[in-house]
């Protein structure tokens, strides 16, 4: 199962990424769901001894390099996430589908606005759409990512 | 915890004031741009299912591009009698050279994840001596310039980020100006446009080579809209940029080279 185990996180991941990173036109690129990070949490979520703080931050720097400037960011934003997710993890056990995705939500704004915070040290636009879109999406899409993902891992 | 986030911080710092990190960004390029070029699957799939395609089609679209061929034909004669024109009275000029630029194609192989940044990625880099600066258009104007070179890639920062400003001129008047992103991929704006220049919607605004890093006379937007704002003394300009910035998947990049004409050397 633990060897099984590191495929399907391995596999995740990639895809995760692939998705993050796919050049998607104008305006629609700010509704764009943070994949990488909701499949990050569901791992802190299904393995919480095994996936922690250090996981996260690999992914974010992960993320970092793919995105080509300002190294670090995401990975300030993942960890944070994760930091959060961590302490709770033992509450999160016994949340609702519902519960979830509205904390999904609360996280992945967490995240925006650590990144786009940082981003705004060197880049002077920002945009309240970029905070809230992907974290509509994300809390959106994390009950269809979980039930999909439990499908498969416990088969 | 909290050493992660200082690392990540530290980092953070000397990427954004130092370039300690360049070699490392060099290396990470060679992972990068081949995953980078994997989202790019749709698109070959594309290509390959319009591959297989009815003869009829296929003629239609050949025939089609035989006319367009036709046409640009016909404007490049009327060009080329043009520059032989405007080569002859540069010589009268006594103006010493011409700039010729070459152009290099390359297609988008990839998009900043965060919206934030308008910067993508090429696939053309270091072996077809793709060089820092370096202008890139697609087929309506102007882009954006080279940022960072890598072996096989280089990334480009568009000219619609917030990060960039570049000098313009109108090309009606040659009146000058800069005009700077803001963030849209449909706007620009025109820094300290005063309100007594003669400026006019509608304006096609060029390069104009001031800033020696594009090369002059490029289209890069139409002014949309110019806005007096109350106790100022500058107009709120905004322009239209020509090129299809959140688009285009082919690009060209363009280099100058100087082609030496001597005063001596007769133009006939």
């Amino acid at each position: 199962m633990q060897n099984n185990d590191f495929i399907y996180v391995g596999l995740s991941l990639f895809f995760g990424l692939l998705f993050q990173i796919v050049p998607i036109a104008g305006f629609t690129a700010y509704w764009r769901p943070q994949f990488l990070l909701i499949i990050t949490i569901y791992w802190l979520f299904r393995n919480p001894s095994q996936y922690g703080v250090g996981f996260a931050w690999l992914i974010g720097i992960t993320l970092d390099i793919f995105a080509g400037e300002m190294y670090g960011r995401y990975a300030i934003g993942f960890s944070f996430c994760a930091y959060i997710l961590t302490i709770l993890s033992k509450r999160l056990q016994h949340f609702t589908l519902l519960h979830q995705s509205l904390l999904i939500f609360f996280v992945v704004l967490l995240n925006q606005i650590l990144v786009v915070s940082v981003s705004v040290l060197y880049r002077p636009s920002w945009d309240f759409i970029a905070l809230i879109a992907p974290a509509i999406t994300s809390a959106i899409i994390w009950p269809i990512l979980l039930l999909s993902f439990n499908k498969i891992c416990n088969r | 915890m909290l050493i992660l986030i200082f690392v990540a911080s530290s980092l953070l710092l000397i990427d954004t004031t130092t370039q300690w990190l360049k070699p490392l960004r060099a290396v990470f390029s060679g992972v990068v741009t081949p995953i980078q070029s994997l989202t790019l699957f749709p698109n070959w799939a594309d290509e390959m299912i319009s591959d297989v395609s009815s003869s009829s089609s296929l003629k239609e679209k050949n025939k089609l591009q035989n006319t367009e061929l036709l046409i640009l034909k016909a404007r490049l004669q009327k060009m080329a009698e043009l520059s032989s024109e405007n080569l002859r009275l540069r010589n009268l000029l006594h103006a010493s050279e011409l700039l010729k630029n070459n152009v290099l194609v390359a297609e988008l192989i990839g998009v900043s994840p965060d919206p934030l940044s308008h910067t993508i990625l090429i696939n053309r880099g270091e072996d077809y001596e793709v060089f820092k600066g370096q202008a890139v258009l697609d087929s309506e104007g102007l882009m954006g310039q080279v940022i960072e070179v890598y072996k096989s890639s280089s990334r480009v920062l568009l000219i619609s980020d917030s990060l960039h400003a570049m000098p313009v001129k109108i090309s009606r008047n040659d009146v000058r100006s800069i005009a700077e992103g803001n963030g849209s991929y449909g706007n620009l704006t025109l820094r300290h446009v005063t309100s007594s220049s003669d400026i006019i919607i509608g304006d096609l605004l060029v390069s104009s080579g001031l800033g020696k890093r594009y090369p002059a006379g490029y289209p890069v937007g139409w002014i949309t809209s110019i806005d007096k704002i109350k106790g100022s003394p500058y107009l709120n300009v905004n322009i239209k940029p020509t090129a299809q910035l959140d688009r285009s998947r082919y690009l060209l990049l363009v280099s100058q080279s100087v082609e030496k004409f001597g005063v001596g050397q007769d133009a006939k």
